[in-house]
């Protein structure tokens, strides 16, 4: 072997060395060998005196094989984990003391936090996730008035894992009225910034099911989360462009209207003026006049038109109820769930600089809003 | 020569012995011989060699006439549709089946010896298309084969080809005799080998392995798109293992939640690792794919399906790998001969070989690693001076459409870059002009 061919040899061994060496995959482990956690959990402990934490951990049945997809009774799908501890490191090394397999945290799902814990305790939780490094940060967020453990563990008889239910009713594009998902980073993006409250919708666990009951939010200190009613709750989600498949339904003089398939964009602006915040909200909703109180709708004429423009006025109408809900609540609250400081903020950058990340500083909201509803009839399209 | 009306078998002649390659001997192929070995050499060739008085050559005639088989399909070259005619193993059959696909006097044949007696080659091309540096070339680097034993067209390409040590084919061998027409009509060069059925084509980068001569016979849209389909075959066949083995040995996070759940259920229990597993079902595979080959045709389909279905399934049962293994290395398998050239699927089974330890150990970084170092390496490499990785790297955009696709025949203007044809358009399809057709007037 010449001695360039030596010298060449010599680095690719070198380089191939250097590369087993930094890649971090000495340690890793075939998937068998890992215990995967679907969900994670967190409550208040009522008995320490130290303000712990109890957390739930999911594992999926360990043993479910393609064939075996369905069979298992509800009861030995998922189990839960509980362990109490004070913060996500010593949860998982608690955790890991009793499994004879190594706790895997990458593919986590769903992030379920009970409604008595602290809002700090809960921004604290994600804010260690985020920073363990190991878990993407993709996963779900909720909120649950129950011990999380609850609603982790409901398992319907229309799913069965590798499935979980929770996944699946948050992923649902389409099917429920409003999107809930919010990711974690998406959850950690908001607590981060200045006077900006993350939120998370409120599953309740309910005969087999689970029951949307609110939107928790969750401004920064040690109090425990708002709930927002349900109302502030639809104006705060089509605030964000994220209502997909809502209804209305009222009187439009002595005619019930019932409009579906209701989806909705905003357009907002918001700017910083004399230390109040001025948004202009531009709404624009979509949807199909379907019923009219168990009368059939008029195709076509005059006498269609009529309640097509009846069932506009009462879906503008609903719509701007909703919004103007949502901000009075946020103005009693003194917070902004809807991110509109960040947006003030970006056109201040000085202003921006000066406050420190999660502070709570928060501007009172002026809004003015635009509906823009165009309602068709079903009957149009048969 | 005219044979005479006696009843004696003699001839005459009034032709000149100096013109008898031009008139007088009525034999296919009549070379002038002026020295004792070439003279030697053609006897013992079958020639016959006829001395005159007084003339100081002798003329070798190609008399001839050996045992051959017939023109029969091509065994490893299989099409649906279009010409369907392979080589054997006589040259001067082999000229002939060339000869009579490609009429046009542009067509040369340049014979040479390998070695003092181990048989003849020939190089074949077109002249006016292909590269006159090209064929001096392939002339060059023949005339200098050593023969150390009955020529044959692997060892030829293995002496004559660019980097005779990479795993990566630089020269196809073929028996069709279409494709090597249609690749002469590209600029390129074929060398015919007396004694071996395939031909040899060069310069040969990666894309033209990939490129067959059904491809040709069939519409655009269906040869484009298996043309496609074979890169996704190569794609399955050298990444799905390796991807299989990263993803459930050290990246199982690229998994989606609900597939890793069964994989770990179907793993539970099993004594190996994923690689382990992996390379208990290659090996399984590789034995009965050896076993189908020798094995009597009609026992070799039995032998397969056997393998497939009751050796996999008992594998399963036996719990050594889960049914996820079965799926991949299954699906790897039928991928890899989705390769048109034999020799290119045994390659990519190397580097699927690389590719699966690479994963084992470093998951998608090492696939990464791998895939890089494999780039590098075929963007370095050349086929006769034709850049390998061509279209890729360089870029030719315009050779995409007879490399990737197939691109109609109206838009198909310009022949391949890669071989610097002399000529790089293709004739012009003119316009057809319909006429309109009009009832005949009774």
């Amino acid at each position: 072997m010449r001695s360039g061919d030596r010298l060449r040899a010599g680095l690719a061994l070198i380089a191939v060395c250097a590369l087993l060496l930094t890649a971090g995959c000495g340690d890793a482990l075939p998937v068998e060998d890992r215990a995967l956690v679907l969900a994670l959990g967190i409550d208040p402990n009522r008995t320490s005196a130290a303000g712990d934490l109890d957390w739930t951990f999911v594992l999926p049945n360990a043993t479910v094989t393609a064939s075996s997809v369905g069979r298992q009774s509800p009861g030995t799908q998922v189990s839960g984990v509980r362990v109490t501890a004070p913060d996500l490191s010593t949860a998982m090394n608690a955790l890991q003391d009793r499994l004879a397999r190594k706790v895997y945290m990458g593919d986590l799902e769903v992030f379920a936090i009970g409604l008595a814990t602290p809002s700090d305790r809960a921004r604290a939780a994600i804010s260690d996730l985020v920073q363990f490094g190991s878990v993407p940060d993709g996963y779900s967020v909720v909120a649950t008035p129950d011990p999380a453990t609850r609603l982790l563990s409901v398992v319907t008889t229309q799913d069965a894992i590798p499935r979980y239910f929770l996944t699946l009713y948050l992923n649902c594009s389409g099917c429920h009225r409003h999107d809930w998902r919010v990711r974690g980073w998406q959850w950690w993006a908001a607590a981060q910034t200045p006077g900006v409250v993350p939120h998370a919708v409120v599953l309740r666990p309910e005969a087999g099911s689970a029951v949307v009951a609110g939107e928790a939010v969750y401004p920064a200190g040690p109090g425990p989360a708002l709930v927002m009613p349900p109302d502030a709750q639809d104006g705060l989600f089509l605030t964000m462009s994220r209502t997909t498949a809502a209804v209305v339904s009222g009187l439009a003089g002595r005619r019930r209207l019932s409009v579906s398939r209701l989806t909705g964009r905003a357009r907002t602006t918001a700017r910083l003026v004399g230390g109040r915040l001025e948004v202009s909200v531009r709404l624009h909703v979509r949807g199909v006049l379907t019923s009219q109180g168990g009368v059939a709708i008029p195709s076509g004429g005059a006498a269609q038109a009529a309640l097509v423009h009846a069932a506009q006025v009462l879906v503008a109408q609903h719509m701007l109820d909703d919004v103007g809900a949502a901000f009075r609540w946020a103005n009693r609250e003194h917070c902004d769930p809807f991110g509109l400081t960040t947006q003030a903020l970006l056109a201040r950058p000085r202003l921006a600089y000066a406050l420190a990340p999660g502070s709570s500083v928060w501007f009172p909201i002026d809004v003015r809003m635009t509906v823009r509803a165009d309602v068709v009839s079903a009957s149009s399209f048969t | 020569m005219s044979r005479d009306s006696s009843t004696r078998r003699s001839w005459t002649t009034r032709v000149p012995p100096s013109q008898w390659d031009r008139g007088g001997l009525s034999s296919g192929r009549v070379q002038g011989r002026d020295n004792w070995t070439d003279i030697e050499g053609d006897i013992l060739s079958g020639r016959t060699v006829v001395f005159a008085a007084g003339a100081p050559t002798a003329w070798s005639a190609d008399s001839a006439k050996f045992q051959q088989r017939a023109v029969e399909r091509p065994a490893t070259e299989m099409t649906v549709r279009g010409p369907d005619e392979a080589f054997n193993e006589v040259l001067a059959t082999q000229i002939a089946q060339l000869r009579r696909v490609v009429q046009t006097p542009s067509l040369q044949v340049r014979t040479v010896s390998v070695g003092p007696t181990f048989g003849k080659v020939a190089l074949v091309y077109l002249e006016g298309v292909a590269n006159p540096v090209l064929v001096q070339n392939v002339w060059d680097r023949l005339a200098r084969v050593p023969g150390r034993t009955r020529a044959a067209a692997a060892s030829i390409a293995g002496v004559i080809r660019d980097e005779p040590l990479s795993i990566f084919p630089t020269i196809r061998n073929t028996e069709r005799v279409g494709l090597v027409a249609a690749r002469l009509a590209e600029g390129k060069v074929a060398i015919l080998v007396d004694g071996d059925p395939f031909a040899l084509v060069a310069p040969s980068p990666i894309a033209d392995f990939y490129r067959t001569e059904q491809d040709y016979g069939g519409a655009w849209y269906d040869a484009s798109f298996v043309r496609l389909i074979r890169f996704v075959g190569w794609g399955v066949g050298v990444y799905l293992p390796a991807l299989y083995v990263a993803a459930t040995q050290v990246d199982p996070n690229v998994i989606p939640m609900s597939l890793l759940i069964t994989i770990s259920g179907s793993r539970a229990g099993l004594p190996s690792s994923p690689l382990a597993g992996v390379l208990v079902m290659v090996l399984v595979l590789e034995t009965l794919r050896e076993a189908a080959f020798r094995l009597p045709k009609v026992l070799g389909t039995t032998i397969g399906t056997v393998g497939a279905i009751v050796v996999g399934t008992a594998i399963v049962s036996a719990g050594l790998v889960s049914p996820q293994v079965i799926v991949v290395i299954t699906l790897t398998a039928l991928s890899f001969y989705t390769a048109p050239v034999y020799e290119l699927t045994a390659t990519w089974r190397v580097v699927n070989f690389a590719m699966l330890l690479a994963a084992a150990f470093l998951g998608i970084v090492g696939i990464v690693a791998v895939t890089m170092l494999l780039l590098v390496q075929l963007s370095a490499m050349t086929s006769f001076g034709v850049p390998y990785f061509a279209p890729w790297e360089p870029l030719r955009l315009s050779d995409w459409g007879d490399t990737i696709l197939r691109l109609p025949w109206t838009l198909l203007r310009r022949r391949l870059s890669g071989p610097l044809p002399v000529d790089p358009g293709w004739p012009p399809v003119p316009r057809m002009r319909v006429p309109r057709l009009r009832r005949a007037v009774r």
